[in-house]
């Protein structure tokens, strides 16, 4: 016994037991929710169990598989086109498709809404020019799908595009000798093998619709989330909504262990490393005009007609609503975001660099620990934070009579508690980026320094943080981005009277101040735009 | 007395494989000690182990009759002052050929690491570059040699 603790305390240093410490508080949120599952259940409980259940079971599942579907479809086909053919545009287009990502559901949801509505643009078209009298309402599930899908088929499209494009031109050249069409190739050979990524995509999809809050809200619909929040907002029930949370949790961890059950044994690799990457098939006749339509389309649809709309009501209301208030708010927005991104950068690089350094199935453990958070949807989180930081409060209630204060919530009405929260929701995406920089720079660099003299943490500081710089500033900008969109946490955990420009745009929505919400919208699309672009360049290796 | 002294070293990445089993042997200062055998065999392993690269399962190492490791304490890596040359280079690729050289002798005087430099650019002439990061002379050079 004595040697094994010795053991552990020879592996221990000051970088390893910060990741602890990190990894405790970021783990101890979800953790007490399952604490607290079983407390008795109340008549709000008995209430949605009797009532509501089946309907927030029904529209989380028609919601998550209906958009998994169309983004497996749409994502598929966009990263198959832009990885294996050449045509006009190509190149504006690989890139231009993942813009989507940069307006939130929420704010597709209420611009499409009005778009399809009474007054709304299409309508209105019909009515007058061509005398239909039509109105299609889109707030139901099928308009919630269609909207989660024109928001996160970039996920699909990515994570597949990133596949193809390590493929071996081999696959198409022997399918071509062996007399095989485009057509067979793609249904034979290209989607057989890209089922791990696809699932790996359409897993990110799934996770984003059980987590969002804003479209279902603004919709109608009543799922998971919105019910959390409900009982929440309206009934201050705490046990209530860690059932509920708990609820939402297990169906997440279902969709997590069957995203690692059908992407097992999906991963194929080449013998040979010498691989003659895909060389792109010109395009021509009738299958160019479908390949540039689908993809216009599809770009047209999910960002052009979005922008253009904001764009009008944004020129219709900025006067107003530029005001010195509206500066604050942006102001904050910016700071909370700038803020929280450096501490979970500090946080992900400590547990990333403590984590390569201790190996093992300790590290193993610390890392997955550390990602937990991403999968788990931000009301859930919100929480678990509330039931956490509310139990702090409890016992540091004997400090805070010492300081002379009546308020026995300290910690739970500020700041800590929001950045907490985002900490431990965004902290897997910037922890995932900042160990692939480790993995490229490896150990030897490392090892190199601390044979010369250099201690860990000089040796961090000289040569880790240097070398794994474009790694930090991705991982900057993706939670940077996640941060500043993020809505369901930043509604339930703000401070009193603590603005956002995402907690903006949903009071201007409630509302019904639509052309008011899209000057913060733009604002916030602007925003996400710039950084994708940069985070975009980066990962290219190009110097900006 | 034995310069570097290995007393009975087992090591394992995981418990049912053993990479080294008991390992002991003495050097004494100036031998050259070289360690054949298979590839997997241990040998880069048992120099990570010396180095502090990995931690022994059990077993203890002295230099100078100074305990480096034992079951109970171990020396970090850094306090050891043993050298350790890479099988492929480690060289800092953000660094200049110049700060390269004085980030392994950066415990000297300035006047001394000044000094040391000169001289090591002069041997391997490599004084025009020494401004240049490493990464712009690597660069470079490939392009030289296509």
């Amino acid at each position: 016994m004595l040697k094994f603790l010795n053991k552990i305390w020879t592996k221990l240093n000051s970088w390893s037991f910060l990741s602890i410490l990190s990894v405790v508080f970021v783990s101890t949120p979800i953790i007490l929710i399952g604490f607290n599952v079983f407390n008795p259940t109340n008549e709000i409980m008995t209430h949605i169990i009797e009532n509501l259940l089946t309907i927030y079971i029904k529209n989380t599942l028609i919601l998550s598989l209906g958009t998994g579907f169309f983004t497996i479809i749409i994502g598929v086909l966009l990263a198959y086109l832009v990885s294996f053919f050449e045509f006009p545009g190509r190149k504006f287009f690989t890139w231009a498709l993942v813009l989507p990502l940069a307006i939130p559901d929420y704010i597709g949801a209420y611009v499409y809404s009005n778009i399809f509505s009474y007054t709304g643009y299409i309508p209105t078209l019909l009515r007058n020019k061509f005398n239909i009298a039509y109105n299609l309402d889109i707030m139901n599930n099928y308009g919630a799908i269609f909207v989660f899908t024109i928001c996160f088929y970039p996920y699909v499209y990515l994570v597949v595009k990133s596949f193809l494009s390590r493929q071996s031109s081999s696959l198409v050249e022997v399918s071509k000798s062996l007399g095989k069409n485009n057509f067979e190739i793609f249904f034979g050979v290209i989607l057989p093998i890209s089922r791990g990524a696809i699932i790996g995509g359409v897993t990110l999809v799934i996770l984003e619709v059980l987590n969002a809050y804003g479209l279902p809200y603004y919709f109608g619909i009543q799922t998971f989330s919105t019910g959390i929040f409900r009982v929440w907002f309206s009934f201050k029930d705490l046990d209530s909504a860690i059932k509920m949370s708990a609820m939402l949790l297990i169906f997440t961890y279902l969709i997590i262990i069957g995203e690692k059950y059908f992407r097992k044994n999906r991963s194929y690799s080449y013998s040979n490393t010498k691989i003659k990457y895909i060389k792109r098939e010109v395009l021509k006749g009738k299958f160019k005009i479908f390949a540039l339509i689908f993809i216009s389309l599809i770009f047209v649809i999910s960002f052009i007609v979005p922008i253009t709309q904001l764009i009008y009501w944004a020129s219709l209301t900025y006067s107003t609503v530029l005001t010195r208030e509206f500066l604050m708010l942006f102001t904050n927005s910016l700071t909370i975001t700038l803020i929280t991104t450096i501490i979970i950068l500090t946080i992900s690089v400590i547990i990333a660099n403590s984590v390569r350094l201790g190996r093992g199935k300790f590290a193993f453990i610390i890392s997955k620990l550390a990602t937990m958070g991403y999968s788990v949807p931000g009301a859930v989180i919100a929480i678990g934070m509330l039931l956490f930081f509310i139990t702090l409060d409890n016992k540091l209630v004997p400090i805070y009579r010492i300081f002379g204060s009546e308020n026995t919530l300290v910690l739970t009405m500020s700041f800590a508690l929001l950045i907490s929260a985002y900490v431990v929701r965004f902290l897997a995406i910037s922890f995932n980026n900042v160990e692939s920089g480790f993995d490229k720079i490896g150990l030897k660099f490392h090892e190199a320094s601390r044979t010369l003299g250099n201690g860990i943490t000089k040796t961090f500081w000289k040569i880790d943080l240097p070398m794994i710089k474009p790694s930090l500033i991705g991982a900057g900008i993706l939670v940077f981005i996640e941060i500043i969109k993020e809505l369901p946490l930043t509604l339930i955990l703000r401070p009193f009277n603590f603005n956002t420009l995402s907690t903006t745009i949903k009071q201007y929505v409630e509302d019904e101040m639509l052309p008011e919400a899209a000057v913060p919208s733009l604002i916030l699309i602007f925003i996400c735009f710039v950084l994708l672009f940069v985070f975009n360049k980066i990962e290219k290796g190009k110097k900006i | 007395m034995a310069y570097l002294e290995l007393k009975n070293l087992d090591f394992s990445y995981k418990k049912s494989e053993k990479i080294l089993n008991n390992i002991s042997f003495q050097i004494e200062k100036g031998e050259i000690l070289a360690v054949l055998g298979e590839s997997g065999s241990g040998k880069s392993t048992l120099l990570r182990l010396i180095s502090g690269f990995e931690i022994a399962n059990r077993g203890c190492l002295n230099i100078e009759n100074q305990s480096i490791f034992n079951d109970l304490h171990k020396i970090p890596i850094e306090k050891r002052g043993i050298g350790f040359v890479f099988q492929d280079y480690a060289l800092f690729p953000h660094l200049t050929v110049e700060q390269n050289i004085r980030f392994g002798i950066n415990k000297l005087s300035k006047k001394e690491q000044n000094k040391r430099v000169e001289e090591l650019l002069i041997t391997i002439e490599l004084l025009d570059y020494k401004k240049n990061t490493l990464m712009n002379f690597l660069e470079g050079n490939n392009k030289e040699l296509h």
